[in-house]
């Protein structure tokens, strides 16, 4: 599904609004969702397992007017807030800062480095071996390593050429 | 000394568990009892069906169609989860129980492959779940991105999906009451520590669950690596802690352990948080030489799982009631308690 506001990018995110009284359903990709204000960015998390517990009185009180929902599996974000757990796979796009602000608080981290399937894995595998390389050739020029840096840069320019 | 290789004196097992979804159906938290069925037959087709010589040892269980007991049993043996009994849709455990092996189908994920092993043996475990892993994962799409790794539906578990355990027997820095203090200084490096069963669970006869928390980040192999430093440190102490209590309080703990086994031998009721307590006793007791009897065909560890409730019950084929429970577990350790050599 497109996004109903730039109509290029796919939608990620459902608002629901009212507009002129009426409850309108739209469908809108991750940057239309945050230029209209409707990205759950605005509402970060003040304390994500005192919110599992808790929803602050101030935010139980406030009439929700826009509310982000996942299209895929219908999680709310309000539902999201309340059980801590997410619907499916799109929820993490939907809910991307959200999690991204959790993932931090509970690992310290919010970057994969593990396994990758065999699958889905090859273009992922490339694009890691890249910033491998990137990251030695770095090294390389700072150390004035300069036959090891052309080296790299040319299996950098190699792995490039195949994506 | 394959025993100290294995580190079993004071590491009961290891545990492995994997967890996955996959992409193309909404997490169990949201899935229609249609979709969980659906699943479940694919994830089985792939297991049990592939070409694989491990298939043909696989068992399914649909856990609708198993009694409240069986399923009981079944959790007392670590095969399943707590969760997964609370389960409202289609779901069920594919095992092959010579290799502790178990894959959980619509737990709180769509599948969690669980590899348990005796003793201290963290990349057995690992490869075999890894293999099961492997095998769903040429045939289904996974969900997975690049950012975060395996998508679950709980942030705690995103990235590799993997929960590393080993549970531990550590009766002497209990008894000398240095456990709390080394069990809050590990949560500094990660490691979380539980009862027996998991989450929110009691620890009896001395035994507990110790785990990453990281999942994110963090290699497989470095989760694993960080977990045998902080457990290789822990056996330390309690094999330094035993040596003292024998040393300096021989006679008491001498005493301590002859009674537990006099007790287990002769009891005619017992209930299992005692038995748990009093076959600790006796493990320790075995594993310093204090105790000396025929070893061939005890395995306390077993035994602390067969004289559960639901286990017991299995075993007598019917429901008992707490008093006939008591009476059975007690025939049950007399039966299989051999008798001492050094009595």
């Amino acid at each position: 599904m497109k996004c109903d506001r730039c109509k290029v990018n796919p939608a990620t995110i459902q608002v629901k609004t009212i507009q002129d009284g009426n409850k309108v359903d739209m469908y809108l990709c991750q940057q239309c969702a945050a230029e209209t204000g409707h990205s759950t960015m605005n509402n970060p998390f003040e304390d994500f397992f005192k919110s599992l517990l808790d929803l602050s009185k101030e935010n139980q009180k406030s009439k929700v007017k826009a509310e982000v929902i996942c299209p895929m599996c219908n999680m709310t974000y309000k539902d999201f807030r309340k059980i801590g757990k997410v619907g499916c796979a799109n929820c993490y796009r939907v809910f991307d800062d959200e999690i991204n602000y959790v993932l931090k608080r509970i690992h310290g981290s919010t970057g994969h480095v593990g396994k990758i399937p065999e699958i889905a894995g090859e273009t992922i595998k490339r694009k890691r071996e890249i910033n491998r390389l990137k990251e030695a050739l770095k090294k390389a020029i700072e150390t004035e390593a300069y036959e090891d840096a052309v080296e790299l840069r040319d299996q950098i320019k190699a792995l490039e050429k195949e994506e | 000394m394959s025993n100290i290789n294995k580190n079993d004196d004071v590491i009961i097992t290891t545990r492995i568990r994997l967890a996955r979804n996959i992409q193309k159906y909404p997490f169990p938290n949201r899935m229609s009892d249609i979709s969980a069925e659906q699943m479940m037959d694919e994830i089985k087709e792939v297991i049990m069906g592939a070409s694989s010589p491990i298939s043909e040892h696989f068992e399914f269980y649909n856990l609708r169609e198993l009694t409240m007991n069986e399923k009981l049993a079944l959790l007392e043996e670590r095969l399943i989860s707590p969760e997964l009994l609370k389960k409202q849709i289609p779901c069920g455990v594919i095992l092959y129980r010579d290799l502790g092996l178990s894959v959980m189908i619509n737990e709180e994920d769509h599948v969690r492959i669980q590899c348990i092993t005796d003793g201290m043996n963290m990349p057995g475990a690992y490869e075999l779940a890894n293999r099961i892993d492997d095998l769903i994962e040429e045939k289904i799409n996974y969900a997975y991105n690049e950012k975060y790794g395996y998508l679950t539906a709980c942030p705690t578990n995103v990235g590799t999906g993997l929960r590393a355990s080993y549970m531990l027997h550590v009766p002497a820095l209990e008894a000398y009451g240095q456990l709390s203090i080394i069990l809050q200084a590990i949560g500094k490096f990660g490691i979380t520590v539980r009862g027996m069963y998991g989450e929110g669970t009691e620890a009896y006869g001395s035994i507990f669950q110790i785990s990453n928390q990281i999942t994110l980040g963090e290699t497989e192999m470095n989760i694993i690596h960080n977990l045998n430093n902080i457990t290789s440190q822990i056996i330390e102490q309690e094999r330094r802690v035993r040596q003292k209590l024998i040393k300096e309080d021989q006679l008491e703990f001498e005493d301590k352990i002859f009674r537990s086994y006099g007790v287990l031998s002769h009891a005619r009721k017992i209930t299992a948080k005692e038995a748990m307590s009093l076959l600790s006793d006796v493990k320790v007791g075995l594993e310093l030489g204090v105790l000396k009897m025929d070893k061939s065909g005890l395995d306390i560890y077993n035994l602390m799982t067969r004289i559960q409730p639901a286990n017991l019950q299995k075993l007598a084929g019917r429901e008992l009631n707490s008093n006939e429970r008591d009476i059975k577990r007690a025939i049950l350790i007399r039966e299989k308690l051999p008798l001492l050599t050094n009595g």
